[in-house]
């Protein structure tokens, strides 16, 4: 059963996580408004003297398709049924996704006298795939040749606990934060680099000719083992970034989030498929006295070559990198320029976004256009952190026309949102 | 905007978020294909024989085949040729010579002492002088067949002789039906007898017996057995005699044993044991014809007799469940059916039995048409007896330690066969049903390589207790191979098969309970018999072309 394994989980990650980066800007913008603000930019200048984080959620999903076109509803049932020919139809050649889910948990912060220090904890999602037509196409049509190339999945879930000390510099035109943060990892998958599986199969008598190459799947804490909050496996991460304020008018900010390693020591299984550049499956020796069944998976087992360990490994953060600058036009009005940038398998991935917020001494409010360099759509999104008495309410999101459709019609959507006690 | 008016505008934003489409429950629909070889199966003819329970294929070194049967056929209950020389007594009996008249001319009376050498001078006594006179005893034997001799190994003759003469007489006695058998000399003995009377006793062991005697000659007749009785009288002065004066010789024999006995036998029955035995080799067969090249039955007879024996063979058949045919056999010009098993012609007792082998096949027989019947059983219901040819007299002989008769049939019938639609039926219990639930389309795709210069089409029933679902298959399995001039396969033939099942006939396969399967195999088309070899093989790739539904 070692390759149905595999081969279920791997059809789990692809069918769960389509999402593909995306940043949270216009939640960036809120700054020093909004203590969560610190999980994209280590430099916290609190305009409260003591903050409190209620538990708070911000996410970020880019789906390459709706909600409705895999899951159809039957109206005669009114029931929602998978439809992978319907998911096929709308698939690219290929396709990235990204969901980035930040709860946080906890988060207390104190204004010092040169910055701030702060407590937080978190639990993270940080989910990249890319899959081709080829594997959408093996969902829906089932065991025909198939070719799968340029498929890549990194998930990872992990708590995040530490301390952020924001101190300024060089009177206080320059502010440093930082941000050390013990990692604890909850879950992981991921295949190797360039991984490929193919199968082509003859027409006359159905034989299989298996090809792979660095076909291996490495997860954690995915297994049916009881769980708890905490595992064994154990990380450090720092997040970093500085302010300057060049002018009266003028600051740039630059920030560079989730540098880190967790070594993934505790529940592990890596699936392995030995590579071949041509491996025929002819069936099996229906001559026998046992189970054809258990044979056949005994032999898939045997000519994939697919073997499971459980040896430890590594897997860094995706870290991303904040720039920016903004333009006080006066106390009241703030202009802002943001290049945020992510690395996912290996590709580079931008966004900017100019934005705009109205500052009050507790709240802001503004707009925010952006672009990424993938799709090249204009994204108009907003944000505002407001405080009624001692509690603020704070919600951003970098696109206002998907977020709020119907979830089913939604392909991309960023939003964070939450309540803190401010004093 | 002041905060409120902020706050109401986010409260709107975020409430206006409709999840109702989860309210539905998710229900997991997928259909798709798997089309994956399932395995290869390897057959050779002699595995194959050996899957459908035939375990009597022989293989010869050229690879040839011949299913082959051997039974042997043992004699039954034949006593009747162990014929016993019974016990006999029998009696000579001398009377004196002196008669009342010879008395009477001496001028004497019995009893009377010879005191006179005249009764008259110059005339000499008549009582005085020497006399012979001889007997023949001729007993012939109540025995049930006709006896010309014997030798024997136990019992004896026992010779009493009583005489009341008062003289000593010479008395000689010769049995010309004994002959010794160390010196093939006529047993002969004499001896003077005194008033008291004498006992021989003979131990027949040492003697031979020539029944054939008929008191004046041999090879007269038969179950005879002669003896002669010789008295010598001397009479002289002195002696007194009577008119009653005898002496008498009492033959009896007991407890004669023979080693061998010699006779004619003429035609008498001689019993053989029925016998039948399986042929399972056809146990598989169900309708069609079938016809073997060179079928053959040996019959290797052992003889250990001292008498030909005629087996009578038409009685021999082949049954199946509806019908028998029983042998035809003309190999004897003399003899219609008839086989002739020969004996030992000279007795010794080291002889060894006789060897008659006999084959019985398409030119002398019509075995052929018995095994084209398919028989399930083949009865060996033959009649045996002596002398089958009756020479008038017959030269027979018996020995007590004999090695018997013993048949052995070997029925060999090679290979080289033609078949004609013959069915080979299995049918295997079902519960797979439940396997087939998400079934859409289900096609079975065959791939034979096959060098059996047979064909085999298939057809697969399914059934539900016994009830036909009506989803039965028909297909081609395999193709038959190309022959060469001698019959014999010449290479693999390919054939590719696709057996689709559709949704429905999947449905109702879901409630079978068994499936039925039968293989019509045939000759290749337009020829006659194909030598089938034990390498000839067949290689079934299986695989499935499948729509899953779920």
């Amino acid at each position: 059963m070692k390759i149905y394994t595999f081969t279920l989980t791997t059809l789990l990650f692809f069918i769960v996580n389509r999402t593909k980066a995306q940043n949270t800007l216009s939640f960036y913008n809120l700054g020093d408004y909004v203590v969560q603000t610190q999980n994209v930019s280590a430099v916290y200048l609190p305009k409260n003297n003591f903050t409190l984080g209620l538990p708070g959620i911000g996410f970020n999903i880019n789906n390459p398709f709706k909600l409705n076109e895999f899951l159809i509803k039957n109206n005669a049932t009114n029931k929602l049924e998978t439809n992978f020919d319907n998911l096929l139809l709308n698939t690219k050649a290929l396709n990235q996704s990204t969901i980035h889910i930040n709860a946080n948990i906890f988060m207390l912060a104190f204004k010092t006298k040169k910055g701030s220090i702060s407590l937080f904890a978190n639990s993270k999602l940080v989910s990249n795939v890319q899959y081709t037509d080829q594997t959408i196409e093996v969902a829906a049509n089932g065991i025909n040749d198939f070719d799968l190339k340029n498929n890549q999945l990194n998930t990872t879930g992990y708590h995040e606990i530490g301390l952020g000390i924001t101190h300024q510099f060089l009177k206080d035109k320059l502010a440093i934060g930082l941000r050390l943060k013990y990692l604890n990892g909850i879950a992981h998958a991921s295949l190797k680099n360039n991984a490929s599986l193919g199968l082509e199969i003859d027409d006359t008598n159905q034989n299989w000719n298996i090809t792979a190459t660095s076909a291996s799947l490495r997860t954690s804490g995915i297994s049916n083992e009881e769980k708890s909050y905490f595992t064994g496996n154990n990380g450090f991460g720092i997040d970093i970034g500085a302010t300057y304020q060049v002018s009266e008018k003028w600051a740039v900010e630059l920030n560079i989030n989730d540098i880190g390693t967790i070594n993934w020591s505790e529940n592990n299984t890596n699936y392995n498929i030995k590579d071949t550049a041509g491996t025929i499956y002819s069936g099996v020796d229906l001559d026998i006295d046992g189970s054809i069944q258990d044979e056949i998976e005994s032999a898939l087992n045997t000519v994939f070559n697919a073997t499971e360990t459980i040896e430890n490994f590594s897997t860094k953060l995706t870290t991303k990198t904040y720039f920016s600058a903004k333009y006080y036009a006066n106390k009241k009005n703030v202009f802002s320029t943001v290049f945020a940038n992510s690395t996912v398998f290996g590709k580079s991935v931008t966004n900017y976004a100019l934005g705009y917020n109205r500052l009050h001494k507790k709240t802001t409010y503004g707009l925010l256009t952006s672009i990424d360099s993938q799709d090249k759509k204009i994204k108009l999104g907003g944000n505002a952190a407001v405080n009624i008495g001692v509690f603020q309410m704070y919600v951003a999101t970098d696109n206002f026309f998907n977020t709020f459709k119907k979830v089913e019609e939604i392909t991309q959507s960023t939003i964070s949102m939450g309540v803190n006690l401010t004093f | 905007m002041n905060a409120k008016k902020i706050l109401l505008l986010c409260t709107i934003l975020v409430t206006s978020c409709d999840i109702s489409y989860f309210d539905n429950e998710i229900e997991m629909k997928w259909s798709g294909d798997l089309n994956m070889p399932i395995g290869q199966i390897y057959y050779t003819l002699t595995d194959l024989f050996q899957e459908l329970d035939i375990n009597d294929i022989r293989e010869d070194s050229e690879g040839n085949l011949s299913f082959n049967y051997i039974e042997s056929i043992s004699e039954g209950e034949n006593s009747n040729y162990n014929v016993v020389i019974e016990d006999f007594s029998t009696f000579i009996e001398i009377e004196t010579p002196l008669t009342p008249a010879v008395f009477s001319a001496a001028g004497v009376s019995s009893p009377h002492t010879i005191v006179n050498s005249e009764i008259a001078p110059g005339i000499p006594n008549p009582l005085i002088g020497g006399k012979k006179i001889s007997e023949q005893v001729i007993h012939k034997f109540e025995l049930s067949k006709s006896l010309t001799g014997a030798s024997f190994n136990g019992g004896q003759l026992i010779l009493n002789i009583v005489s009341n003469f008062s003289v000593d007489v010479n008395i000689t006695i010769e049995i010309p039906s004994l002959t010794t058998k160390s010196g093939n000399t006529t047993y002969q003995a004499s001896q003077i007898i005194k008033n008291t009377g004498a006992q021989l006793k003979i131990p027949l062991e040492n003697y031979n017996t020539d029944l054939t005697h008929n008191g004046v000659n041999f090879e007269q007749t038969t179950n005879n057995i002669v003896i002669n009785f010789l008295a010598e009288f001397d009479f002289k002065l002195g002696d007194t005699v009577k008119e009653n004066d005898k002496i008498s010789l009492s033959a009896n024999l007991t407890s004669a044993k023979t080693e061998v006995i010699y006779g004619d036998f003429k035609q008498e029955s001689f019993s053989v044991s029925s016998q039948s035995f399986p042929i399972d080799f056809f146990n598989n067969f169900g309708k069609g014809a079938v016809t073997f090249a060179n079928p053959e039955m040996k019959i290797k007879a052992t003889n250990g007799y001292g008498f030909p024996i005629g087996i009578n063979l038409s009685s021999i058949r082949a049954e199946n469940e509806t019908s028998s045919l029983n042998l035809r056999y003309d190999g004897d010009q003399n003899q219609e059916n008839m086989i002739i098993v020969n004996g030992i012609e000279t007795y010794s007792s080291s002889a060894t039995p006789v060897i008659t082998e006999i084959i019985i096949d398409k030119t002398n027989s019509n075995f052929s048409d018995l095994l084209s019947l398919k028989p399930s059983e083949i009865i060996l219901d033959v009649i045996g007896n002596a002398n089958p040819i009756n020479k008038l007299p017959n030269l027979n002989f018996f020995a007590s330690i004999n090695s018997g008769f013993e048949a052995e049939l070997e029925i060999e019938v090679p290979l080289e066969v033609k078949f004609e639609n013959i069915e080979l039926s299995r049918s295997i219990e079902f519960n797979n049903g439940e396997d087939t639930k998400n079934l859409v389309n289900f096609i079975l795709v065959l791939n034979t390589e096959n060098s059996i210069p047979l064909s085999g089409n298939l057809e697969v029933i399914f059934l539900n207790n016994g009830v036909d679902l009506n989803v039965a298959k028909s297909f081609i399995a395999f193709d038959a191979a190309e022959i060469d001039s001698n019959g014999k396969s010449s290479g693999y033939k390919t054939t590719y098969t696709e057996v689709a099942f559709s949704e429905n006939d999947l449905e109702k396969i879901k409630t079978a309970t068994a499936i039925d399967i039968k293989c019509t195999l045939n000759s290749p088309e337009g020829k006659n018999e194909v030598k089938l070899l034990g390498i000839n093989d067949i290689v079934v790739n299986v695989a499935t072309k499948v729509n899953i539904k779920l």
